[in-house]
């Protein structure tokens, strides 16, 4: 499940909010993540020749990230199901486990 | 019994389709000091699809770089002269071996795991500090064996398969119960034969396990990164498990768990854009 949806420039909206960080081509960070985008925002971002920008998608019900979160952690326990649980075995799950939780907190 | 004999796998390793001329110099470039990157540059740019895709994965945003660039010598300049290698040899490799038709795996999963593995492996190179684009290659090409043993050999693999369904076994125990050899030692004998590197070789050859010796090098690379590409299950294959991480290989790489969180975050930025470019 994606948190964010993709918004064509010209569709942006005062108030959309970022999904990350956005970053030039020269890989300078233009705006923060969770951004919530102004009108001159926008009209700098036009300006700059950005083609489209990754929005928080608010139409994720409670509900349903509930459930994504629930299909994520048994597809863990599957995929987990070898493993032996020394400390790096440990250590990788926790990183990647929280890292995916992460994008649907 | 379906257990293979060496020469047979060397016969199924023969009759691979062949590298282009220019892949197999780049790939016996990576142990040289001298070598001449005009030269290269000039090679790359006489074989037509090569030079396209080179100048597509320069001007890709996957590089970001600021102005377009138009002629081999400048991708080779702007990325490197090892970047743009490694780049240049892993979509000839995908290209050669790519659609190879199996029936016994999941091809494009197998690639995206495999490019995952890569850019997984390269991200953690460069916080361990290690060779960034042999860690890169390795890290793309550990699983070959796979699709050398599925595409060479296909009755004898979907007894592998059907043994990792019934009995949930993983593959490497399933390919040695049933054929007796498993991918790892399958790929390591395909690095050989294209003359990559020892490091490389050992990487493929023991991803799974690595030399003690190896565990601060590329094959303790290659080995974290396929088990962290399978716990964020970016291949899309159905019926994978993530595999075993020695303790002593995030130990002696001195990886901190900041290190692999920075990695995941890397690894699956890269990932998207760098399929659409390599498959």
């Amino acid at each position: 499940m994606k948190r964010f949806r993709v918004v064509p420039m010209d569709k942006a909206q005062e108030g959309m909010r970022l999904h990350e960080e956005l970053r030039d081509r020269a890989g300078n960070v233009l705006l923060p993540a969770l951004t919530a985008l102004t009108g001159t925002m926008i009209k700098s971002l036009l300006r700059r020749d950005v083609e489209a920008l990754l929005i928080v998608d608010d139409t994720i019900t409670p509900e349903q990230l509930a459930a994504e979160r629930r299909r994520v952690q048994e597809r863990f326990d599957y995929l987990y199901r070898h493993t032996e649980s020394g400390r790096a075995d440990v250590l990788v799950r926790k990183v990647v486990e929280e890292y995916r939780m992460e994008e649907l907190s | 019994m379906n257990a293979l004999d060496i020469d047979q796998v060397v016969k199924g390793i023969r009759d691979l389709p062949a590298l282009p001329s220019i892949v197999l110099d780049l790939i016996s470039s990576f142990e040289r000091e001298d070598v001449d990157i005009t030269i290269l540059a000039e090679k790359i740019s006489r074989d037509q699809a090569l030079a396209a895709k080179t100048l597509r994965l320069a001007n890709s945003s996957f590089y970001g770089l600021p102005a377009k660039v138009k002629t081999v010598k400048q991708a080779i300049v702007v990325l490197g002269f090892d970047s743009a290698r490694a780049l240049a040899v892993a979509s000839s490799v995908i290209d050669s071996l790519g659609d190879s038709g199996s029936r016994q795996i999941d091809v494009a999963g197998f690639w995206r795991h495999s490019i995952a593995a890569a850019l997984c492996a390269k991200s953690l190179a460069r916080h361990a500090q290690l060779a960034q684009d042999h860690a890169f290659i390795a890290g793309l090409l550990h699983d070959i064996g796979r699709l050398v043993l599925a595409t060479r050999f296909p009755d004898q693999y979907a007894e592998v398969i059907d043994n990792c369904a019934r009995t949930d076994a993983t593959l490497a125990e399933s390919e040695v119960r049933v054929l007796g050899v498993d991918h790892q030692r399958v790929g390591q004998m395909l690095a050989e034969a294209w003359k990559f590197p020892p490091v490389i070789q050992r990487a493929i050859g023991q991803h799974h396990a690595p030399a003690t010796l190896d565990l601060g090098d590329v094959p303790g690379v290659v080995h974290v990164a396929n088990a962290m590409v399978h716990a964020l299950d970016l291949g899309g294959e159905e019926h994978v498990a993530v595999p075993h991480v020695l303790d002593s290989a995030l130990d002696r790489l001195r990886l901190t768990e900041d290190n692999l969180r920075d990695v995941c975050r890397e690894t699956e930025a890269q990932f998207e854009e760098a399929c659409r470019l390599l498959m």
